[in-house]
């Protein structure tokens, strides 16, 4: 899996690339924790990311949590086959999207 | 019933060519009897014109009454020359009868000069090749001689040498005209006896000697020669005829040898939701030496080859249906197609003394997996479709079978897909000749071929048939024409099988692994996405609960079906008994900060998947998720 961040003051922007699975979890998991330290908007670029599993879920969630308290995550280009999951698993609600 | 049929007719060929002899016959002397009628004809006009002149002299009764009637009857064959009456048996004897009456007439009438006459009756028997005919000729002519002979003396024109006294000293002798004299067969008798009388010498008797047997003497020697020379003519008409007849006979056995070669070479071609078979041969002579052959061996692999053989005619044609018959024999028997050909090659060497080489190469596909092995005995290069183009597959080289014992064959594998095909020919395709001697040639083949990707095999067959048959013009086909292709057309089910480590990353491997064949099937990337998922969900519970902390093995098999189009895959673990659909469903409703991420997998696949089944069987957690394309 492909993980490009951009910093831009206290913003993170995190274009994913490939598939988000219980493989490539735990590398963007260790990207992202050491990188979420004042960020107070977190942006997800998933143009290019293809599908992702619930280990992918699990990680938006935590996130999400994480964001909640210091700030804002927002989540853009998501494609069909992954809105299809979070529709279905609810996380349409927890999430925000922004193209 | 039809190849009885043709040897009876053999064996009617000299009765049926004896009796177009006689037809050729009975022709040409109605036209000889025509000649004679006009001829005799044209004599007696001019004796009736010249006679009392000092050019010609006869008052003979005979030819002012017997001329038109033997010229009438004469005449009469040849306008019945077109008639059925020819063909009578009959006719022959009747002709025959004509012209001895003819000539016989004629001879009465005029004695001098016609003894030529009766040489016609026996030349024209001849020409029956029969010797009954010339008998009758012959019997009939010593008869008609005798007859027309002492007949002439009396009633034909004057002979002063048959009488044997001459017209100017017989009036005075006798105290008559001359008239009273020439024309009256009594005052003839007179002088006869008067003669015999005066020099006791039997004027009858020196008729006989001097004339009779001297005339019937030359015909009896032209009777002989014409017996030699009908006889001669008969025996090489009749081994002319047995020749044909041999020639017949053998063309015959050769087209029943054709047939029963041509009904040993399948022509069945099955055509089938899994694939399809085609096979085409074209003999250049009755009896060829190429054969190609399909069938299934007991694992439902179809195994097919082609095979041609150095010799044409009925050495490669024996030689062609022995390695047809070993081939198939050892390939249901052995396994390695490279093995099928050193056996069959083994077979082939044994009292090879005529030299008589085999090139083969042999396919067996496995119909599940589209796995293809080929075995080449020195044989053309097939040529293979994939991806919609077709290209030369060159195999190893091998050698011919029938010339070393110990040859070591060699096997290729290839995977075929869906839409693949795969044609073997004989050289009689590529090295076909036209008539400026060039080649058809295998770029002609490949490129005619790659004009028509999206044809079936029997318009490809069509089409290179055709193309062929047009390069080679008015050139004559020199080598049997055969081919036979197969097709595939992908397997009703597939079913395939990967084992992984327990080891997070090979999630990657088991999706590669699955992708593969997902992707010849269908390009429905939201399914393949939802099934990637679902492999990610169920191999990482796996590696997740099923060994941990141990690494184990897992099992994924898929089987894809086409009709309707669906995936299965199975995940197999020897590990703790672990039922993934046991866990509780996560409420989805709930924010993010009451969530847990627990059950979230299982709940994806669920949704997913058209089924998902759980069984724990002989210390095996199975797992099946099943998913309509």
């Amino acid at each position: 899996m492909d993980i490009i961040k951009t910093f831009d003051g206290d913003t993170l922007t995190i274009a994913l690339g490939g598939k988000l699975d219980s493989n490539s979890a735990p590398e963007l998991e260790a990207e992202l924790f050491k990188s979420l330290e004042g960020i107070k908007l977190l942006i997800w670029d998933f143009e290019k990311l293809y599908y992702l599993s619930s280990a992918g879920l699990r990680i938006l969630l935590s996130t999400q949590k994480i964001m909640n308290k210091q700030g804002k995550m927002i989540l853009r280009h998501v494609n069909e086959i992954i809105m299809e999951t979070f529709d279905m698993t609810g996380f349409t609600s927890i999430l925000t999207f922004e193209d | 019933m039809k190849d009885n049929r043709k040897l009876l007719m053999a064996d009617d060929f000299d009765i049926k060519s004896f009796k177009e002899n006689e037809m050729a016959a009975n022709k040409s002397l109605s036209v000889a009897a025509f000649a004679l009628a006009i001829f005799l004809a044209v004599l007696w006009i001019l004796i009736m014109v010249l006679s009392n002149t000092r050019i010609l002299h006869t008052s003979n009764r005979l030819v002012h009454i017997g001329f038109p009637i033997a010229f009438v009857l004469l005449g009469i064959p040849f306008f019945q020359r077109k008639r059925k009456i020819m063909e009578h048996p009959g006719f022959k004897y009747a002709l025959l009868g004509l012209f001895i009456f003819a000539i016989s007439l004629i001879n009465i009438a005029e004695p001098v000069h016609s003894i030529l006459g009766f040489a016609i009756i026996i030349v024209g028997a001849c020409h029956y090749y029969s010797k009954s005919m010339l008998r009758v000729a012959f019997i009939g002519s010593l008869i008609m001689i005798f007859i027309s002979l002492y007949a002439g003396t009396f009633l034909g024109d004057w002979d002063a040498n048959l009488i044997g006294i001459s017209e100017i000293s017989a009036p005075s002798f006798l105290e008559i005209t001359k008239e009273e004299f020439v024309d009256n067969p009594h005052t003839r008798w007179l002088i006869i006896r008067k003669l015999f009388e005066e020099e006791k010498v039997n004027r009858y008797l020196n008729i006989f000697v001097n004339y009779y047997l001297t005339r019937a003497g030359a015909i009896t020697i032209i009777y002989l020669i014409a017996l030699q020379l009908s006889g001669r003519t008969y025996k090489m008409l009749t081994s002319v005829s047995q020749n044909v007849k041999k020639e017949e006979r053998m063309a015959n056995e050769l087209s029943l040898a054709k047939d029963i070669q041509l009904s040993f070479i399948p022509k069945d071609f099955p055509n089938n939701d899994e694939y399809q078979i085609l096979g085409a041969i074209h003999s250049a002579k009755e009896v060829g030496g190429d054969f190609y052959d399909y069938f299934q061996n007991d694992k439902s692999e179809v195994i097919f080859d082609i095979g041609d053989v150095s010799g044409k005619g009925i050495p490669g044609s024996l030689t062609m249906m022995r390695a047809k018959t070993l081939i198939k024999s050892f390939a249901l028997k052995t396994e390695e197609l490279s093995e099928v050909l050193e056996q069959t090659n083994k077979e082939l060497c044994e009292n090879n003394d005529s030299n008589v080489f085999v090139t083969a190469v042999i396919g067996k596909i496995n119909l599940d997996s589209g796995e293809m092995v080929l075995s080449n005995a020195a044989h053309n290069p097939p040529l293979l479709k994939r991806n919609g183009k077709f290209e030369y597959l060159i195999l190893p080289k091998g050698f011919v079978l029938g010339g070393f014992d110990s040859i070591i064959y060699k096997n290729t594998k290839i995977q075929l897909f869906e839409g693949d095909q795969i044609i073997f020919y004989t050289d009689g395709v590529t090295e076909a000749m036209n008539e400026k001697d060039e080649m058809f040639g295998e770029e002609r083949l490949l490129k005619l071929f790659n004009d028509n990707t999206d044809k079936s095999l029997k318009e490809l067959f069509i089409l290179a048939s055709q193309a062929i048959e047009k390069f080679r013009g008015k050139a004559e086909q020199s080598d049997d024409i055969t081919a036979i292709g197969f097709e595939y057309k992908g397997s009703e089910v597939m079913t395939r099988e990967i084992v992984v480590s327990t080891l997070p990353e090979n999630v990657d491997v088991l999706s590669e692994f699955v992708n593969s064949y997902l992707n010849k099937y269908t390009t429905n990337n939201r399914a393949i996405a939802q099934i990637n998922v679902a492999i990610d969900e169920l191999f990482s519970n796996i590696v997740k609960f099923a060994y941990h902390p141990e690494i184990g093995k897992a099992t994924l098999r898929i089987e894809l079906r086409k009709n309707p189009l669906s995936i299965t895959i199975t995940f197999i673990d020897h590990g703790r008994p672990f039922n993934p659909l046991d866990i509780a469903s996560p409420d989805v409703y709930k924010s993010a900060e009451e969530r847990n991420i627990g059950g979230l997998g299982i709940f994806i696949v669920k949704k997913t998947m058209d089924e998902i089944t759980y069984e724990y069987k002989g210390g095996q957690n199975i797992l099946t998720i099943k998913k309509h394309l």
